[in-house]
């Protein structure tokens, strides 16, 4: 178990491709991190750097209090699940699995009770004799998983460990690495591309753009304080909606954008305030849009409406300006029909359109 | 229309065909039929039944000439393997001029054998040769590389496999480059120290490459034939008279058509059982 520090790392491959950019993280000894960030961002670049695969172009990367720029994958005690599984074709589960403790010289009893052990968990005892090319995506994924678990090390790193599951099997996974997280309490880097699984994964997640830290945080924080218009729109399913009109000065503030104008009532109006006559980017997440009940708010024609089953996704419109709402399954709404919006304010969000950062 | 297609078909593939058939097959119904035959190509052919097979069991040259080419299979073949097998790991490597000594190391399998043959047979001569002088300029003695006959076979061996290590050098080359990184990632982080990487990863992930690199080697081991003929013709002492050379002599020296073809047969024979205990002994089970 060990602290992964990375301190200003950048990654530069063939000159001029910028993968990763003055990268700085702090992980601490047993925490859980998720990096996520759309595909290309460099987040596997990024893990393949605290493994020792890539070399790292500027900056240094700690492990424990270990420089290991320099040190070797097999001296750095990690282990790793990759994107494409990597298992060895010509080697069966079993052989797979206990690969690296052979190399270790960990004792045959050992071996076996180990890979026992993390095939118990992942429910693969019975794929033990077969070889990788006759295992489903699913399998191999999980035969992966063990192959990481068994060694036990300071440090796990997994890239995008579950992509190829189906859903049923994501969720049951995801609860599974949870639950050896909390049981294992060593260090683990997950990336992944999925909000969701972010979310819910992460006791601190780290949001990435074209090798850029957008932001780290806990993952209420990061959904509830976006740092700016990409976290904001990049976390939350549906996303954020957002729209573009002018801040006017009218006895209190008001967002015009023609039809769909309102007053500004959060809070944020001192901020607000020197973007009087300019633009501005109004973000609001679709639950926080009700339909009101009363003659009060702002009108909108239901173009389609999505059932979820626990939930209904709105798609709502005036002249060119759309939204989507989350509402209760229960809303008596139909399409075409006429309804009134509200905005839940204090939970809005305003974004200057030149730096994209809320205001 | 479609009759015309398949004419054209055919008409494509008659090169081939009408090669097929002068080339091999008409040859190998012929020799068969030649086996129980004796003939001399200008007079009648006479049947003799399995009298060709009698005379082969007690003709103790044929045999020599067996153990000769299995001499020479001994030392040529793992010689081969192995060094093709590092040429091809040393040139998969990210080294300066690679392609420069992929192309060297090709050179020697395309040009003729019996350009090769005579270039080393000067390299080998015992007074004049470079090899021994080299040997004499750095204070060895002379080796008879090609007049003794313990030397003979093993300096055939020596020049046929550096004619044809390129050949299967890029056959290794190829099937190295089709090794993904990822799996050489994977043991970096499962803790494989470089020789273990070759030992589990490289050679399973290459053997059908080298199955392949073996039964090619042996068929061509078998048939020996231009370096002894050009260098040594059989000598010293019927050392270096290897199997082919041995059928050669009997057909076209001795005219003895009938006996070449049954040696030829039984040649054939033996490189089919070879060749199946090599497959039994490394192919892995899939
Ligand atoms: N070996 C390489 N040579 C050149 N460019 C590379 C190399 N590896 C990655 N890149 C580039 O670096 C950037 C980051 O790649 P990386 O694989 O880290 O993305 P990622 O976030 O893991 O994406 P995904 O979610 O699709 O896996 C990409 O633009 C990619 O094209
Ligand atoms: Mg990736």
């Amino acid at each position: 178990m060990a602290d992964v520090v990375l301190k200003d790392v950048t990654k530069i491959f063939d000159k001029e491709i910028y993968a990763v950019k003055d990268f700085n993280i702090e992980i601490s000894d047993g925490e859980f991190v998720v990096l996520v960030g759309p595909s290309g961002c460099g987040k596997s670049t990024v893990l393949r750097m605290i493994a020792g695969l890539e070399e790292v172009t500027q900056g240094d990367i700690y492990i424990g209090d270990k420089i290991v720029n320099n040190i070797a994958p097999k001296e750095r005690d990690i282990a790793m699940v990759f994107q494409n599984y990597a298992l060895y074709p010509h080697m069966n589960v079993f052989d797979n699995i206990s690969f690296g403790l052979k190399l270790r010289k960990v004792d045959s009893k050992e071996i076996e009770k180990r890979v026992n052990d993390a095939a118990e968990i992942l429910g693969i005892n019975h794929l033990m004799q077969r070889k990788p090319k006759a295992l489903s995506g699913g399998e191999r994924q999980r035969v992966a998983l063990g192959r990481s678990i068994v060694r036990q090390p300071k440090v796990f790193l997994f890239d995008e460990p579950l992509s190829n599951l189906d859903a049923k099997l994501r969720v049951e996974l995801r609860t599974e690495i949870s639950k050896l997280h909390n049981r294992l309490k060593t260090t683990m880097i997950y990336v992944t591309h999925d909000q969701v699984e972010a979310m819910t994964l992460g006791e601190k997640i780290i949001i990435m753009r074209d090798g850029v830290i957008q932001q780290k945080g806990t993952p209420v924080d990061v959904y509830d304080n976006p740092v700016n218009k990409f976290v904001a729109g990049f976390i939350g399913s549906p996303s954020m909606n957002f729209i573009t009109g002018q801040v006017e000065d009218t006895q209190g503030l008001l967002f015009n954008r023609g039809s769909l104008s309102f007053p500004i009532n959060s809070g944020a109006e001192d901020k607000l305030k020197e973007f009087v006559g300019k633009d501005i980017i109004f973000g609001i997440r679709p639950e926080d849009i009700s339909i009101s009940g009363k003659e009060k708010g702002i009108p909108m024609v239901v173009e389609i409406l999505e059932m979820m089953g626990n939930e209904i996704y709105l798609h709502l419109a005036i002249d060119q300006n759309t939204l989507i709402a989350r509402v209760p399954p229960d809303t008596k709404v139909e399409e075409g029909q006429k309804v009134k919006i509200i905005f839940n304010f204090p939970k809005a969000h305003y974004f200057d359109p030149d730096s994209q950062i809320r205001i | 229309m479609n009759r015309k297609l398949s004419l054209m078909g055919y008409l494509m593939s008659a090169p081939y065909i009408i090669y097929f058939i002068i080339f091999s097959a008409f040859p190998i119904f012929f020799s068969f039929f030649l086996i129980f035959h004796r003939w001399n190509i200008v007079g009648p052919m006479k049947w003799v039944g399995l009298a060709n097979f009698n005379m082969m069991f007690s003709d103790p040259l044929f045999w020599t000439s067996i153990y000769n080419t299995i001499i020479f299979l001994l030392i040529h073949i793992p010689l081969q393997v192995v060094v093709a097998l590092v040429l091809a790991e040393v040139l998969n490597q990210k080294i300066k001029a690679r392609a420069f000594f992929r192309a060297a190391f090709f050179m020697p399998v395309v040009v003729s054998g019996v350009v090769v043959t005579i270039l080393w047979k000067q390299l080998y001569s015992t007074d004049t040769g470079l090899l021994n002088n080299l040997l004499m300029a750095i204070g060895f003695g002379k080796v008879e590389w090609l007049t003794s006959t313990a030397m003979a076979m093993p300096s055939i061996a020596l020049m046929a496999t550096w004619k044809n290590v390129g050949l299967y050098m890029i056959l290794f080359l190829a099937g190295l480059q089709s090794v993904p990184a990822y799996m050489y990632e994977a043991a970096d982080i499962d803790g494989a120290t470089t020789l273990q990487k070759f030992r589990y990863i490289t050679i399973p992930a290459i053997n059908p490459v080298i199955i392949m690199v073996l039964i090619l080697s042996t068929i061509g081991g078998f048939s020996l034939f231009i370096e002894p003929y050009v260098m040594t013709g059989g000598g010293p002492l019927n050392s270096t008279l290897s199997t082919v050379l041995y059928i050669y002599r009997q057909g076209f020296s001795f005219y003895k058509m009938g006996y070449a073809a049954t040696l030829g047969f039984m040649l054939a024979a033996i490189i089919f059982v070879v060749v199946l205990i090599q497959r039994k002994l490394i192919e892995q089970d899939d």
